[in-house]
């Protein structure tokens, strides 16, 4: 009877991953991976070396392909695990089959093959906002108790997508070592076929049939890869790409981002039709306004306050968004669909726009426009209006019109039209539009607690992203807001929070504060000491790179305005006040100043920092870097308030 | 796909005038907490944009229906009744509850009767939108596994999602039940859970959570054929999770829904009712699994000659522990041979563990299986004789005076000392031989002392201090640590346990001692080096002498706490440092001495003394945890007591040239 339960706990849902199958061990053969063949050389500072990380392309004439993966890891230490684990997304148009997982103990000896029912497969899910998302998962996690071990994994992915979107990637993360990797890309002669390798990737030996290429790039003997932050470049892979292609049905071609942009539109453009109901409401609500902006701002508010995001992912594998009607009907959808829904919504009142496909989020990663293939998870509408051009993020029911935010402004994207696809810049941003302006006082006591009055007026994305979550926060969420925004103030306790100028749908809102906090001051000996900045102090510093090879860019540009007023208590006084300070970099400006007021006991601090937005070679990370750390530094100045008596 | 619904203007009302005035603040019109019937909406459920007793409640459950079915027949089914009613307060919760899904295993879960509305008032209008069961999606999950899911059209902020069904599984299911859910993770305001079971079944509703009181509790009243259960809860809060709870999901208000047995004209079933009836099921074909004459063979080996009990004992577990692998899984029982594990196949902990209870009972030596729940997930509950209470299996050797404890899961943990997470619960005792079963409690673990110790000397020029250090450390954490050391993770384990994982402390040429031996301390000693916070002040130098950044920061930053803080063991920690100032430099005045302690009890305790003689500092702190739970309404103290604790670590010494 109990194990008839454990049957049933098995397949039980909440289940299903927790059962994630572990290893049965039994020995035959082996040494090929024994550990100690590793040359040291791999396994300093690598918590997994690949002793093979293998890519077999065999591509049709459409652009369809089948991809053989074949990789061995041996896992030094439990950080390097999950590089052993299988984790393959598939769907309708992306097969797997023939999986074959084995182990291997530190000295190579082979363990039994991994049974295929052991592997799991089940459906695929990142959020709980993904209603149809049509893909699945292989997945298996390797368990092995001893330290080193190795695991091979082979699988096969017929692949009918045709855009040929995946790249080769030898270097699976940091702090992973490559013994051997062979990518061999067999295309056929004239297909139009296209790569590029991103890294130090040397051209690889070619060699031709009647009617077949084939590409070879093998690297033997790689340290780890160094992620380098605020990068420009992408990390080392090759990416391929092929001319023309088809895909269930509908032929495109990706020669240029015109033809890329209008097969995008050729998919596209039959689904804009609006039910009559709909095109009447969304012509009455446009007609209470004159321009072409308040017209679509208004469009594109009813759409906030209707829609929600739901990813529904029909349509020739995700590409297609869903009809405009389906959007009306049910009033949610994807990006692409709610980009859809608003662009017939505008359409509907005779105002031009089109969906503009884009890389969002990942600051690191830019898109190649030399480049043409996909590169692209999202859509935005974007509304020409005669050169003065509004953009629109249909996800975001928070963000106010025409305003796109850190997730996709400052970057390239594609406009699909029906002339044809056209590379455009999304708005660039600067530190003028994007300001915190923070406003402290503080009734310091002869103890060293205090009572603090802070308002943080933002603006900009550091509204955006950041203050406007307050909005419709519940109390556990505004209390792990406030440990983040106070996080260095010691201990307090919060008497009073006002966030009723914090709105959605706004650019600019503020938040008020009134707090008790103890030992904001430390006692030393008889005196206290206390630093200034009480609520702003940056923490971050770059690391060390002294061989960086990738050019930064600083992304995020933000002018920061702190003005403390600080009130000492009778029985101490400040005997100097700190020299104010000046800080220039080409990608920065900070500046602090200190002044003491006698006869209101008030010590007044006014910090300005703005960073800029920039790019820079390498070679200047290590003055980038000591701008960082004197910017820390400068943050943690303290003064001394010694005893009057 | 079509979507099966249809928009229809059912009213009018004006929401405006539903808004009250009190105090000089508008509130929004309460409902009453009442069961709803299907399709009709009170203008204060329509018209509420905040629930009062919780204001930043981003959703509130305005009725939570559940009914059980169950007839007896031959062809016996579970039939489950749902009706929910969720009025959205604002956007956020859209993402969370805007999608319906139901999973369960493929060969007997079926959705029927599935029918939901979403309702609106736009410009005063009432509009409902109605779903079918058309509007459900049935998805392969895993192979076994099946979830049906709807997403709900028309929802926005200040909705009315109103969905029934009802869910037929197998009657096996009598065995698996889930619980009834009274807390959410948003405010209920009418939960309602009723049984109607066929009286050949016997059942038991177990209360577990915070407790709440009922507005309603029928508790297997007899009806006709049937017994009756009926449990109805107003005003529910939304259960929010916390840090530092041990076994949290046992603090959410439910009930567990116990099927004990099945009376048919005189044949009794017996189910899980009791614990001898569960421990008799889970014992059942378990001596099977416990011969084999590799497992015989291989105790012989390892044992020879020995007679000593205690030796055999420990080169079993030794054996079982270190040379058997573990497959990192969790698991009590299973139908696979121990005797595998001596065929270098990895074992779930339970069979690890059966495998010594083989080797124990191969050398004559009286063992039996206990069933356990590991400490994480918090205690048994013991009223409670469900399986899934139980994931883990240790052995209980008699003893003249009881039992002692094995668990073998864990290689280079020392063998006679249970790890922590197999202390401190009830385990259920298997006799495999006498068909008995007892309830046994398990050993707590003892209060762990951590002293550590730098003596070193502070550099004004590179802002360091540097020197050695001594460790002694008893209990939970050398344990750990030996298991640790032993599995050559020394340099991590140190790095996290004596030095709080502070990794701006570099240290080296370490030395450990009392490796093999748990009843000795656990001393590791080295050379330090760590950064210094110092700073120069109008020609005086001030720093922290705390040297690592424990307790600096209160772990409690939450304004407020529902569930109790739970602890895992009581610990106490000293840190002592002695500092060697730079020559011609004094101290400017000493740190007080001052003592914390957090009520009568001392149930926390902090003392710090701070002190120069000649050119060295002093500096010692000592922080005792003196018990392991903490009940909500003691949280303000326990929260002034670290801010209290933090602040003194904060303190600093001034030194300057003499």
């Amino acid at each position: 009877m109990y194990f008839k339960f454990l049957l049933r706990c098995a397949t039980g849902l909440a289940c299903a991953l927790a059962l994630a199958p572990t290893l049965v061990a039994q020995k035959s053969g082996g040494g090929e991976y024994a550990a100690v063949l590793i040359p040291d050389s791999l396994k300093s500072g690598s918590v997994a070396v690949y002793r093979k990380n293998n890519y077999t392309y065999s591509i049709a004439d459409d652009g369809t392909y089948q991809l053989e993966r074949e990789f061995v890891v041996t896992v030094l230490e439990p950080e390097g695990a999950h590089f052993a684990n299988l984790e393959v997304v598939y769907d309708t148009y992306q097969q797997i089959s023939q999986v074959g997982i084995r182990t291997y103990d530190s000295l190579g000896v082979a363990d039994e093959k991994v049974a295929r029912g052991n592997i799991l497969d089940v459906a695929y899910y990142t959020s709980a906002t993904d209603f149809i998302k049509g893909a699945r998962i292989k997945y298996f996690k390797t368990e092995y108790p001893t330290y080193p071990y190795t695991v091979e994994i082979k699988y096969t992915e017929k692949v009918a997508t045709g855009f040929l979107a995946k790249p080769y990637f030898p270097f699976p993360g940091e702090k992973v070592s490559l013994q051997s990797s062979v990518c061999k890309v067999s295309y056929p002669r004239g297909a139009g076929f296209r790569y590029k390798a991103y890294g130090e990737f040397a051209e690889p030996t070619q060699t031709q049939t009647e009617d077949r290429v084939e590409l070879l790039w093998t690297l033997q003997g790689r340290r780890p890869v160094l992620y380098e932050p605020f990068t420009l470049a992408p990390w080392p892979h090759v990416r391929f790409a092929i001319d023309e292609f088809s895909f269930e049905g509908y032929r495109g071609s990706q020669k240029s981002w015109a033809d890329f942009g209008r097969w995008i539109w050729d998919i596209t453009k039959d689904r804009l039709t609006l039910t009559p109901n709909e095109t009447i409401r969304a012509q009455s609500i446009a007609s209470q306004y004159i321009t072409v902006p308040e017209k679509v701002s208004a469009l594109y508010q009813a759409m906030q306050t209707d829609c929600r995001y739901v990813y529904v992912g029909y349509g020739i594998g995700g590409f297609q968004p869903l009809e405009a009607s389906y959007v009306s009907q049910n009033r949610f959808g994807d990006c692409k669909a709610l980009t859809n829904y608003l662009q017939a919504l505008c359409l509907a009142v005779g105002i031009e726009a089109y969906s503009c496909v884009i890389h969002a989020g990942d600051d690191d990663f830019v898109i190649d426009t030399s480049f043409v293939a996909t590169q692209f998870n999202h859509v935005v509408l974007c509304v020409p209006n005669g050169g003065d051009t509004l953009w629109f993020e249909n996800t975001s029911k928070d963000l106010p019109p025409g305003y796109l935010g850190s997730f996709t402004e400052n970057r390239y994207g594609v406009l699909c039209t029906p002339n044809g696809g056209k590379l455009v810049r999304t708005p660039v941003t600067s530190a003028d539009r994007n300001q915190d302006l923070l406003k402290v006082r503080v009734q310091l006591s002869v103890n060293g607690d205090a009572e603090v009055e802070t308002r943080l007026q933002s603006r900009g994305y550091t509204y955006t992203d950041y203050l406007m979550q307050l909005a419709q926060a519940n109390t556990q969420e505004r209390d792990k807001f406030l440990a983040d925004f106070l996080g260095d103030l010691p201990n307090y306790t919060l008497k009073d929070f006002d966030a009723s100028k914090i709105k959605t749908r706004q650019l600019e809102g503020a938040l008020t504060l009134r707090l008790a906090t103890q030992g904001l001051a430390n006692k030393a000996a008889n005196r206290l000491v206390l630093k200034p900045n009480v609520v702003n102090r940056r923490t971050y510093l770059p690391e060390e790179l002294p061989q960086r090879k990738t050019d930064f860019h600083f992304q995020h540009p933000l002018t920061e305005i702190d003005t403390v007023q600080i009130v000492l208590p009778d029985e101490f006084y400040l005997k100097s006040a700190p020299a104010p300070l000046v800080i220039e970099a080409d990608f920065a400006q900070y500046e602090a100043s200190f002044h003491y007021q006698t006869d209101t006991r008030t010590l007044t601090y006014v910090r300005r920092l703005v960073w800029k937005k920039s790019v820079h070679p390498a070679a200047e990370w290590a003055s980038f870097r000591t701008f960082y750390k004197q910017v820390i530094d400068a943050d943690n100045t303290k003064v001394v308030l010694m005893p009057a008596t | 796909m079509t979507a099966g619904f249809c928009i229809r203007r059912v009213g009018a009302i004006v929401v405006g005038l539903l808004l009250v005035v009190a105090g000089g603040r508008a509130q929004s019109l309460q409902p009453e907490p009442k069961p709803a019937v299907w399709g009709e909406y009170s203008e204060a459920e329509l018209a509420m944009t905040r629930y009062e007793k919780d204001t930043n409640a981003h959703a509130v459950f305005l009725y939570d229906y559940g009914k059980m079915n169950v007839v007896f027949s031959t062809q016996s089914t579970i039939l489950i009744q749902v009706h929910r009613r969720i009025k959205f307060l604002d956007d956020v919760a859209l993402a969370d509850l805007g999608i319906l899904r139901e999973g369960g295993a493929k060969f007997d879960l079926s959705l029927q009767r599935f029918e939901a509305k979403v309702v609106n008032v736009v410009n005063g209008e009432v509009m409902v939108t109605d779903l079918g069961k058309e509007s459900l999606v049935r998805e392969k999950f895993t192979n076994n596994v099946v979830v049906y899911k709807a997403s709900f059209p028309e929802l926005k902020a200040g909705s009315i999602l109103e969905y029934r069904y009802q869910k037929e599984i197998g009657i096996g299911n009598v065995l698996s039940l889930p619980p009834w859910v009274f807390q959410h993770d948003y405010p209920v305001l009418f939960s309602h859970w009723e049984g109607k079971v066929a009286g050949e079944f016997e059942l038991r509703i177990i209360p577990e959570g915070l407790p709440l009181s009922f507005q309603k509790a029928v508790n297997g009243n007899p009806v006709g054929s049937n017994n009756i259960y009926d449990f109805v809860l107003h005003h529910i809060p939304a259960f929010y999770e916390e840090p530092m709870v041990v076994g949290i999901d046992n603090y959410r208000s439910k009930l567990n829904i116990l099927f004990i047995k099945l009376n048919n004209a005189g044949t009794v079933l017996k189910f899980f009712g009791t614990w001898p009836d569960l421990a008799s099921a889970m014992g059942e074909g378990l001596e099977t699994l416990l011969v084999g004459s590799s497992i015989k063979k291989k105790t012989k080996e390892l044992i020879g000659d020995q007679i000593d009990k205690m030796k055999i004992i420990s080169s079993l577990i030794n054996f079982v522990s270190v040379h058997v692998k573990w497959d990192n899984e969790y698991v009590p029982l299973s139908s696979v041979s121990p005797s595998n594990g001596l065929e270098g196949k990895g074992l779930s902990s339970g069979l690890k563990n059966l495998l010594l209870l083989s080797m124990l009972r191969a050398a004559d030596i009286k063992a039996h299986p206990v069933l356990i729940r590991l400490r994480q997930n918090g205690p048994l509950n013991t009223s409670y004789p469900v399986p899934y209470q139980l994931n883990h299996l240790i052995v209980a050797v008699e003893q003249e005076d009881g039992y002692l404890f094995l668990d073998a899961t864990h290689p280079y943990h020392p063998p006679l000392e249970l790890p922590l997470e197999s202390m401190g619960s009830a385990g259920v005792l298997l006799d495999l031989s006498n068909k008995t079963y007892q309830i046994v409690g398990l050993p707590q673990p003892a209060k762990t002392t951590f002293n550590l110790s730098l003596t070193g000397k502070l550099s004004l020029d590179s802002a360091r201090a540097t020197g050695t250090f001594s460790t002694r450390i008893q209990g939970v954490y050398a344990n750990t640590m030996r298991r640790l050391i032993a599995q050559d993770s020394a340099k991590s384990a140190i790095q996290e346990f004596v030095f709080d994982g502070d990794t701006t402390l570099q240290f080296s040429d370490y030395t450990v001692e009392g490796l093999e031996d748990p009843a000795v301390p656990l001393l590791i000693s080295g050379k330090f080096s760590v950064p210094v916070q110092l700073e120069e002040l109008e020609g005086e130098f001030y720093f922290t002498p705390t040297l690592l950044k424990t307790h600096a920061k209160n772990p409690f930053t939450s304004s407020v706490r529902l569930l109790p803080v739970t602890y895992n063991f009581m610990r106490l920690q000293n840190y002592t440092a002695i500092l060697e100032l730079p020559e011609g430099y004094s101290l400017v005045a000493p740190l007080r001495t001052k003592t914390i302690v957090m009520d009568e009890d001392k149930s926390m305790m902090f003392k710090r003394i701070g002190q120069q003689q000649e050119r060295n500092i002093f500096f010692t702190t000592s922080l005792g945890y003196n018990k392991l739970v903490f009940l909500p309404e003691e949280y303000p103290d326990l929260k002034s007591f670290f801010d209290y604790v933090a602040q003194l670590q904060a303190e600093q010494f001034v030194i300057r040239p003499n």
